[in-house]
């Protein structure tokens, strides 16, 4: 003992090594202590399915396109949306993007203006025709009746995979609401046909001016595999008015003749019944062939099921609106005109009834928008897979496309064609609860800018101007990729055992060193985009 | 190389210059923040890095990181910004971590007070730390040099102090080295233990109790055989740029019946009093405690002899004992057969004025009666 007391501490003069043995530093090599022995939670990467692309009805990959177009890729970008959507230009006008309603973002500053990135991808695709994946689909036949835009998906996912499609239409030319229902200001024809004869490029064989019954269905079974069925809903109902002669139109029929171009003889005054889409938008066509249109409604316009956009513009294009007025009698005038009977509403027992004073007004027509009908009974059956609004009740562009979308997947894994991006995304959904905002920045959402509504309401030309490319980068920018792993290194940076590898090599793009995680989850909980989930071992 | 009139803090500034650190890691205090003002301004010059942290334990427990991984570091505080560094103070010394810090020396609230005493330094005594008490703006330069040189030697943590305001605000004419000389006396610093990728080692972790003890006795074998490293730095230093250094300096000490201990900027009022009282044929002289931690036991042993008279003029206290030094004084004489009497005055805190007048009173009064050696003299 007193040996040790006495011991004298060694320094050599020169270099003064001191011994390890003194120092508070571990003896073995690190690598010796295995602490995540001591874990009880583990850390997976898991990539997940952004709130957007799980509202998307056709279920596109939006923070993986918006990522590409951030990295200037617009042709990888666009082949995205073409996994999931043939008619980019056409949504990023017509949809509703609920993609954008459940955007992360909008809880953090401004939802993402997805639908001007979509836009402005789908113009930049005009000119750029998608190409066959394979021809293992060589020798089938498919028939695909109705050319709206369940029916081109359904084309168009079919042709990709080299299927043979006969793609029927009772009109001439293809696009069935998009052409005949949805006017041109809101989706130009151009942009139209750009997209349709992309998707023939595929080699879809168009039959236009054919519409196909029951009869010819029949037969078709014999000659083709399998049978998309998709005619849309162009029938309607025709309120007990006490007359439904000369001056009474049918709102959709009435659309599409328009759009055919055969406009019939409406006289000045025109009554539109209904608060649709389709209300609005013959509205507001209408208004552009100078007529003296008035909607009337059984509910306020706030109540009405058209699209927020079609409702703020037609308001902003000063349309007249009877609010909580039904119509109740329609009578022959004299002359030309009709003499219709307008009451207000009330409330009885959940129905709205007619109740209070009778207004008289002299009108020359009457159009009807007050719902869509099929026109005739089909089944699905072995051969013949339904689709569209046809399948589903009305719907939007985007159920749409997604409906055709599916058919057509159903129809590929019959023939056992399924491409192995078909298979659903059944991946847990990033919620904003799961996001790390503390890496983000605020922003400014970008708006699209219309025109004017004095200057819009005097020809058919289309009122939003889409983004420019840079707006559009910007915007892109503003996705936060929820997720999905932007290899930002978040996870490796926190790592306090440094058991974390990030690489950008294949889609396992973080692993963990379970020799060492511990399990604190600080990766889990650093992570900005919700790519790493905690499970008990 | 010419001599700049400079103050204290930019002394210090371009001593840490010399030292070329790679990371300071601070934050300000009066009366240090011209210390790292000037730093912020010239780090670059050397390549080295400034970085202004969110607080003292911030800065501190930085350099700690910078010096495992084998950079040199630095930084510099003062008074409560010391004090909140308190618990890596001893991680540091515990790390076995070579690091300068310069302190400025400043009185410790409540009530609020930013003039100068040792009550902040002192009370870090325990920690594991050396600590110098520099007398003026140039040897506040050399010191910060030897610091390094030191530290890096013992792998203990060296605390270099100026007064505040006495020193660090007041102008002096400085010598900066010629820093083609600093290889010969400082080299870059080459770490015999840091973190490295390629030798994963854990740093400071749990030890069991006879590990830990044998840890600590090592710090203090290092102490005590530091006395060696001091000589070997201060004749090297003598070598390279001419200027002679100790642990302590003797001031006619002789003959004297009476000697001042005293540290920090007062042994420059103590000199001049000292000079006064020996035109008035009195023999006093002066011992300058350069060198706090590790006490210099031996070095006034040398010195101080039995049959002589010692005032401590203290700028701290241990409250319900005696000045902080007065208490290291005495126990350095305790096991000496023939002791000197030993004076315990407290002279000032907080930054109470000294003049030689005071000190010409003191020691007159204390040789007017000698009851005073029982007490705690309060001037």
């Amino acid at each position: 003992m007193m040996e040790i007391l006495k011991s004298k501490y060694n320094v050599e003069k020169k270099g003064l090594l001191h011994n390890i043995e003194e120092f508070p530093i571990s003896r073995k090599d690190t690598s010796e202590n295995q602490t995540g022995t001591w874990r009880t939670l583990q850390p997976l990467f898991e990539e997940a399915t952004s709130p957007c692309s799980q509202a998307c009805p056709a279920n596109v990959n939006i923070p993986l396109y918006m990522s590409l177009v951030r990295e200037g890729n617009l042709i990888n970008a666009l082949k995205i949306l073409r996994l999931r959507n043939p008619l980019p230009g056409v949504c990023g006008r017509v949809c509703p993007h609920p993609c954008e309603a459940s955007c992360n973002r909008g809880e953090f500053d401004q939802r993402v203006n997805i639908r001007a990135v979509e836009r402005l991808l789908g113009d930049y695709g005009l000119d750029i025709p998608p190409t066959r994946e394979d021809e293992r689909g060589k020798g089938r036949k498919v028939a695909v009746v109705g050319s709206g835009p369940a029916g081109l998906s359904a084309a168009y996912f079919l042709a990709r995979r080299g299927v043979s499609v006969d793609l029927y239409e009772r009109e001439p030319e293809a696009g069935g609401i998009l052409r005949y229902g949805i006017p041109e200001y809101r989706l130009p024809r151009e942009i139209l046909d750009g997209e349709i004869a992309n998707i023939f490029h595929l080699g879809v064989n168009f039959i236009g001016g054919r519409e196909i019954r029951n009869e010819a269905l029949s037969s078709f079974t014999e000659s083709y595999d399998y049978i998309f069925f998709s005619p849309g809903l162009w029938g309607s109902k025709l309120p007990d008015w006490g007359y439904k002669g000369r001056g009474v139109f049918d709102g959709l029929k009435l659309l599409r003749e328009i759009h055919a171009g055969n406009i019939p003889d409406l006289g000045r005054r025109v009554v539109v019944v209904g608060g649709g889409n389709a209300a609005l938008d013959l509205t507001r066509v209408l208004t552009r062939l100078n007529k003296e249109v008035a909607i009337v409604y059984r509910r306020t316009i706030e109540e009405a099921p058209a699209f927020e956009d079609e409702i703020e513009e037609g308001l902003e294009e000063k349309i007249r609106i009877m609010e909580r007025s039904l119509i109740t009698r329609i009578e022959k005038g004299k002359g030309d005109g009709l003499k219709i009977e307008i009451q207000g509403v009330a409330k009885e027992d959940g129905e709205i009834v007619p109740k209070g004073p009778k207004d008289h007004r002299i009108v020359d027509s009457v159009i009807t928008a007050l719902g869509q009908t099929a026109e005739m009974d089909v089944r699905e059956d072995d051969k013949i897979i339904l689709g569209g609004d046809f399948k589903t009740g009305a719907g939007t562009v985007a159920q749409a496309i997604g409906s055709g979308r599916e058919g057509a997947f159903t129809i590929l894994e019959e023939l056992g064609l399924l491409p192995e991006n078909g298979e659903a995304d059944n991946r847990r959904v990033v919620n904003y609860d799961h996001m790390n905002t503390v890496f983000f920045k605020r922003s400014e959402r970008f708006e699209f800018r219309r025109r004017e509504p004095d200057e819009r309401t005097a020809d058919f030309d289309e009122i939003v101007q889409g983004a420019s490319p840079e707006e559009a980068l910007v915007e892109s920018n503003r996705c936060f990729s929820c997720g999905v792993c932007t290899l930002c290194e978040v996870c490796w940076y926190f790592c306090p055992d440094a058991s974390v590898v990030v690489s950008d090599k294949g889609s396992q793009k973080v692993v963990f060193d379970l020799d060492f995680c511990k399990g604190c989850a600080i990766c889990s909980v650093s992570c900005p985009r919700g790519c790493v989930v905690m499970e008990e071992e | 190389m010419s001599k700049d009139m400079m103050t204290g803090s930019d002394a210090v500034a371009f001593g840490v210059k010399l030292a070329r650190p790679d990371l300071i890691f601070a934050y300000p205090i009066t009366p240090q923040t011209h210390i790292v003002e000037t730093l912020s301004e010239i780090a670059p010059s050397w390549g080295g890095r400034f970085i202004n942290v969110e607080s003292e334990f911030s800065a501190i427990a930085s350099c700690l990181g910078a010096v495992s991984t084998g950079s040199r570091a630095f930084t510099a505080t003062s008074s409560h910004g010391l004090l909140l560094m308190h618990e890596v103070l001893h991680w540091f010394a515990g790390a076995r971590m070579p690091l300068v810090m310069v302190n400025a020396n400043r009185a410790v609230g409540s009530p609020w007070n930013i003039w100068a005493d040792q009550s902040d330094s002192l009370a870090q005594r325990d920690t594991g730390w050396l600590q110098i008490y520099c007398e003026t703006c140039q040897e506040a330069l050399d010191t910060v040099i030897q610091g390094y040189y030191i530290a890096e030697k013992l792998l203990l943590p060296v605390m270099v102090m100026i007064d505040g305001f006495i020193i660090s605000h007041t102008m002096e004419e400085v010598e900066v080295h010629d820093p083609q000389k600093i290889d010969t006396f400082l080299p870059p610093y080459e770490p015999q233990f840091r973190l490295d990728v390629d030798d994963p080692r854990s740093f400071g972790n749990a030890a069991l109790p006879d590990d830990y003890y044998r840890m600590r006795k090592a710090i203090q074998g290092t102490f005590t055989s530091s006395f060696e490293v001091f000589s070997d730095c201060h004749n090297l230093f003598e070598n390279v740029f001419g200027t002679h250094y100790d642990l302590i300096e003797a001031y006619c000490c002789d003959d004297a019946e009476t000697i001042f201990l005293v540290s920090g900027a007062l042994t420059g009022t103590t000199r001049v009093a000292v000079d006064l009282m020996r035109e008035k044929g009195i023999k006093v002289g002066l011992i300058k405690l350069r060198v706090f931690r590790p006490f210099p036991k031996d070095a006034l042993q040398q010195i101080i002899g039995g049959n002589q008279d010692v005032i401590v003029l203290n700028r701290a206290v241990s409250y319900g004992a005696q000045g902080t030094l007065s208490q290291e004084v005495r126990s350095a004489f305790y096991n000496v057969d023939d002791k000197p009497d030993i004076y315990d005055v407290i002279i000032s805190l907080g930054g109470k004025e000294v003049f030689p007048e005071t000190l010409m009173e003191v020691c007159e009064g204390i040789k007017a009666d000698p009851a005073f050696k029982d007490e705690m003299i309060w001037v």
